[in-house]
């Protein structure tokens, strides 16, 4: 999803920064990890279409 | 090892035993199990010896003390105990004060005549499988020390298996009475969601959380049922169920072990169907968004101020948690919204749904991986494979074991429409009448 590590690291920052987080460096390779597994684990539902109806209730 | 819980209720409010000694047996239990199993986290013995004294009095004086009346039990430690910091496994909250009054749903056992003994381990904020928790210990399984008790209601699921008690509350997000419950040996509860309150329980993820509980028996876990607000049951003539009976994802990947629980049920059961579970990976991935999303807002502060405190098997999720993208978890919920009305429609056809509990039984501590029809899988993601899914619709579910299919315990699950515990409970009862039977 992010090109590479430069961006990655660029994107992390952004993110954290966006709900008042500071990553500590010695965290960050074990974060970037599971945002890669949290992508991979959440891929079926962002690949699903949902269907118009039954959405509402 | 005790007695039902129905039996204990019996005795105590016939004056053939009285709640004090009840009591002292179990707090003898636990003092001579607890250290090598690590279950119990506080155990409020004094408290409990008041309150048995109290029940005894009411026996005493010709007063009915409840369905439950001098049943001990115990409560995850994610349930406020009046004087007690609730921990909900963490260090996170150790500074907390402690809780001025006890969680609704132990009220709710108390005032049936249960009495507290203490609170038991967790994983950290509820937020795994395994209850090896870093800063309070790992709970070990009763039935092999060297084997998780499943998570994330380990000493729950322990406790009950044990015989420390006979009866325990604990919370289920995405399996966390289930999957105790089978890897332990024991049944599991949890109800149609929002059924029993969660006042005064320290939440993982609002959308999903339920309180559910463990006992040794279908019938002890209807006793507790009713107690936290269930109704009487009063299906005693109806009809056998159909039980729909999912292929598919919920056919595949998991052991013998699993698969000859299934086919024992299976076996015990009339009016069985096949149907089809659509989209569970889709499900499966829903419920991991919205436990990642929710658990992380609800510990924001937390992870801002000292993320250092953390147990590092759950930090790094908290973590990248709290960066989940919003359109993630709003098309989450949008497909779990969906997701219920589709597994609702299922129960058009069938009034129940039999699915495996665990993949697997219990694993080994350190254990990263699981031979299953000759491939390897990670252990801790799979553990969830078949409880996860369906954890978003909220239906009531009974986790409940199949003896003799393993060295092991392995469960099952039975599963409900909304509101549909006393036919779940019926149809539980009856196959663990069949499933006990001497052959």
């Amino acid at each position: 999803m992010i090109a590479n590590e430069e961006q990655l690291a660029s994107w992390l920052d952004g993110a954290a920064a966006a709900v008042g987080l500071e990553i500590p460096e010695a965290y960050r390779k074990d974060v970037i990890a599971q945002l890669e597994l949290n992508r991979s684990l959440i891929a079926p539902l962002l690949d699903f279409e949902l269907p118009t109806a039954d959405c509402d209730n | 090892m005790f007695p039902s819980a129905s039996e204990i209720a019996e005795q105590v409010r016939k004056r053939h035993r009285s709640a004090a000694d009840v009591v002292d047996h179990a707090l003898d239990v636990i003092a001579a199990k607890n250290g090598a199993i690590n279950a119990f986290t506080t155990v409020t013995a004094d408290r409990a010896r008041k309150r048995a004294r109290d029940i005894d009095a009411l026996v005493a004086s010709g007063k009915d003390p409840g369905a439950l009346a001098g049943v001990p039990f115990a409560a995850k430690d994610l349930f406020d105990i009046e004087s007690v910091v609730t921990l909900a496994g963490s260090r996170v909250l150790a500074a907390n004060r402690p809780a001025i009054q006890d969680a609704a749903a132990i009220r709710a056992l108390e005032q049936a005549g249960a009495i507290l003994l203490g609170a038991l381990n967790m994983e950290e904020f509820a937020y795994g499988f395994l209850t090896d928790n870093a800063h309070y210990g790992r709970t070990r399984n009763p039935l092999d020390l060297e084997r998780t008790a499943g998570g994330s209601s380990g000493g729950t699921g322990a406790a009950v298996a044990a015989g420390m008690v006979p009866l325990a509350l604990g919370s289920d997000t995405n399996g966390s009475i289930r999957i105790p419950a089978s890897f332990c040996g024991v049944v599991g509860m949890k109800p149609t969601f929002g059924r029993v309150s969660r006042a005064g329980m320290v939440p993982l993820a609002p959308s999903q959380d339920h309180v559910g509980w463990i006992g040794r028996s279908v019938s002890d876990v209807a006793l507790a049922w009713r107690a936290l607000g269930g109704e009487a049951d009063t299906n005693d003539d109806m009809p056998p169920p159909v039980i729909g009976v999912a292929d598919g994802y919920f056919a595949d990947r998991m052991t013998g072990e699993a698969r000859s629980a299934m086919a024992t049920a299976c076996a015990h059961l009339t009016s069985l169907r096949t149907v089809e579970i659509k989209f569970p990976d889709a499900a499966r991935a829903a419920a991991y968004a919205i436990t990642s999303s929710e658990a992380s807002a609800l510990r924001l502060d937390d992870l801002r101020r000292s993320p250092e405190q953390f147990d590092p098997s759950t930090r790094y999720r908290f973590l990248a948690g709290a960066l989940l993208p919003a359109p993630w978890y709003i098309k989450a919920k949008q497909f779990q919204s969906w997701f219920r009305v589709q597994l609702e429609k299922l129960f058009d056809d069938v009034d129940l749904l039999l699915l495996p509990a665990s993949p697997f039984v219990a694993p080994r501590f350190g254990e990263e991986s699981i031979d299953i029809d000759g491939k390897s899988y990670p252990v801790r993601p799979t553990i969830g494979r078949f409880t996860q899914p369906i954890s978003p619709a909220g239906l009531p579910i009974i986790c409940l074991p199949v003896p003799g299919v393993a060295p092991l315990p392995i469960g099952v699950q039975l599963v409900g429409r909304p509101n549909s515990e006393n036919l779940v409970l019926a149809t539980a009862l009856k196959l663990e009448q069949a499933l006990m039977a001497p052959r």
